[in-house]
């Protein structure tokens, strides 16, 4: 009687165990993925901060470097494309023989004669031409720590003391969500992750290089859309 | 089947608490990345600053006497200590002749903390070619308007001076007028008028250059605000007076336009390039330098200034007041009195051209003043 009264009461008790335990577990599991799902939000979020706070930083470090050594006369701006002249070292001519320029030559690379081009600075008159080759020399010259001397082919005979600029004409795009690099007429690299939206481009400041940054992705961020003012080299006060 | 349930519930937790510390650990590390390359954009700013400051520093306290003695592509290293810097930037600069007039000048920063970082600016400065300038006082009196050269008055021109006068002791290519100067050189013959018994020596020339306006020649070498390059701005009435302590000249002492008396003395090397926006009075005293005035110019008697003189306006000489050197007078409207000497002294104007602070200090390079660095 007994037996007959207890069965019937525990398969009572199991089933209200089963639904209170499928209960706890969904409501474990709700929670869980309530907050799996937040975390993975935010998550997102943050790598997607990060990647867009990488970016800004790559595009204000890049034109930073090359724009602002630059002046006017040294950058055309378009809506979405800024083309310039990309320096990349200067030297002093020590002297001038067969067509060649003994220099003096400090820069962020070595001279490479199949893509760059030399800016002499003779007193108010500039001009740029070719560089057909550039090689090491070791006499004629005492150069600096850091310097090297070097014979250049190219450049129109300069009396001593003349400034050479070094350079390779680029053009930077901000195009298909990232900012993009193109030197001369090669294909364009991308130097930022796609993160950039369509309201993304170049203007022209007063003496300056405006870029407006749009993020691609919609963001609640304060800092976004960004401004960046480039001052362009000599525009200002020395 | 109660076992399995707290075993299922715990795997769920720490499922959960991997994620959640995996998103915390990411965090983590993205901050620690930015607070990285926070440090090392602020440490690069403050050796830009630096490397700028070293420029700054260096043409404020323009090595005068060290710079002309550089040979060229001479090298000299400038540790300019008018400036200290703030926490660990540090800067030095190095200046570099690249022509007669033209210097590369490169400042170099360093930043020790946050991070370390190091930068480089460039500039490229010339020294003010002081032809031009000479070239505005060829006569004892240069003038487009009317003057009146009154009894007793003196006008001077002087003959060819010796070839091996040296007017200006250390500075080798000082621009001394060479050859004979005449009294005067005027627009307008008939503007000048000279009274019978007036001391003239020299010729009258008369040419249409004398009425090209001086100050755009100023303007061009020294830039289009004269009084942010001069050495001393006066308006009023001044009493010149040499000053100094000890052997050492108290530029900043009121009235102090150098001494032209006694060029050993502290202040005789000290010939200060004097602007007055307005109207100005010489009442006594003695000076020397460059003296330009946008309104009128009066020099009362005992007063006496050696160098070169260019009035905007009108010029009046009171008897027994000295001019040595030469006089421009610009305006073509109002009239010029002269009752006291002008002579022509090419060694003072030398001597101006030579010494005056503001002149030496170098001004940007007009086409590319600063240039890309590494």
């Amino acid at each position: 009687m007994s037996a007959a009264r207890s069965g019937p009461a525990r398969d009572g008790f199991a089933l209200a165990e089963a639904v209170f335990a499928i209960a706890i577990t969904s409501v474990v599991a709700a929670t869980a993925a309530v907050s799996l799902s937040g975390a993975a939000r935010i998550a997102t979020a943050a790598a997607e901060r990060a990647e867009r706070a990488d970016a800004r930083r790559t595009v204000a470090t890049a034109l930073r470097t090359d724009v602002s050594v630059t002046t006017a006369a040294d950058v055309s701006i378009a809506p979405d494309t800024i083309r310039l002249r990309v320096f990349r070292g200067a030297a002093l001519v020590c002297d001038t023989a067969d067509g060649t320029v003994l220099v003096r030559y400090r820069g962020a690379r070595r001279p490479e004669p199949e893509k760059d081009s030399v800016l002499a600075m003779a007193s108010a008159v500039e001009m740029a031409s070719p560089l057909a080759a550039a090689a090491d020399a070791s006499a004629g010259c005492i150069g600096a720590a850091g310097e090297s001397i070097m014979r250049w082919t190219g450049p129109a005979a300069a009396p001593g003391g003349t400034v050479l600029l070094l350079f390779e004409t680029g053009t930077y795009a901000l195009s298909a969500r990232a900012l993009r690099y193109r030197r001369g007429g090669g294909g364009r690299q991308p130097l930022t992750a796609e993160v950039f939206g369509a309201g993304s481009g170049f203007e022209t400041e007063a003496r300056a290089l405006g870029v407006r940054l749009d993020a691609a992705l919609p963001t609640r961020a304060l800092d976004w859309p960004v401004r960046l003012r480039i001052p362009l080299l000599n525009a200002g006060r020395p | 089947m109660a076992g399995r349930r707290e075993a299922s519930a715990l795997l769920a937790v720490i499922v959960a608490l991997v994620l959640i510390e995996a998103l915390v650990a990411g965090t983590l590390i993205i901050v620690t990345y930015e607070l990285a390359a926070a440090r090392a954009y602020r440490s690069s700013v403050h050796a830009r600053l630096a490397a700028e400051s070293a420029l700054a520093a260096t043409v404020h306290a323009w090595p005068l006497a060290d710079a002309a003695a550089l040979p060229m592509l001479g090298r000299l290293r400038v540790a300019p200590d008018s400036v200290v810097l703030p926490g660990t930037s540090r800067f030095d600069a190095e200046l570099e002749r690249i022509d007669a007039e033209t210097y590369l000048l490169r400042g170099n920063g360093t930043a020790a903390e946050p991070d370390t970082a190091f930068a480089v600016a460039a500039a490229l400065l010339r020294t003010l070619d002081r032809s031009p300038l000479r070239a505005l006082v060829g006569a004892a009196l240069t003038a487009v308007g009317a003057v009146s050269v009154e009894a007793g008055a003196a006008l001077h021109g002087e003959a060819a001076p010796p070839v091996s006068l040296d007017c200006v002791q250390g500075f080798p290519d000082a621009d001394r007028p060479i050859g004979a100067a005449p009294a005067a050189i005027v627009a307008d013959a008939d503007a000048l008028v000279v009274a019978a018994d007036a001391d003239i020596r020299g010729a009258t020339i008369t040419t249409p250059s004398a009425a090209e306006d001086p100050f755009s020649v100023l303007r061009t070498g020294l830039g289009p605000d004269l009084a942010i390059r001069a050495d001393r701005v006066e308006d009023g009435a001044v009493i010149a007076f040499p000053s100094a302590t000890g052997t050492s000249c108290d530029r900043d002492a009121d009235g102090n336009w150098g001494d032209p008396e006694q060029p050993v003395a502290p202040c005789g090397r000290y010939a200060p390039l004097i602007f007055a926006p307005g109207d100005l009075t010489l009442a006594a005293g003695a000076g020397q330098g460059i003296l330009i005035i946008a309104g009128d110019l009066t020099i009362m008697p005992a007063a006496r200034f050696a160098g070169v003189v260019i009035v905007a306006g009108a010029l009046d000489l009171q008897a027994g007041a000295t001019l040595e050197g030469g006089v421009r007078l610009a305006s073509a409207s109002g009239v010029s009195r002269i009752a006291g000497a002008i002579e022509y002294d090419g060694c003072s104007i030398a001597r101006a051209l030579a010494l005056a602070p503001a002149l030496a200090r170098p001004s940007l390079h007009p086409s590319r003043p600063r240039l890309p660095a590494w």
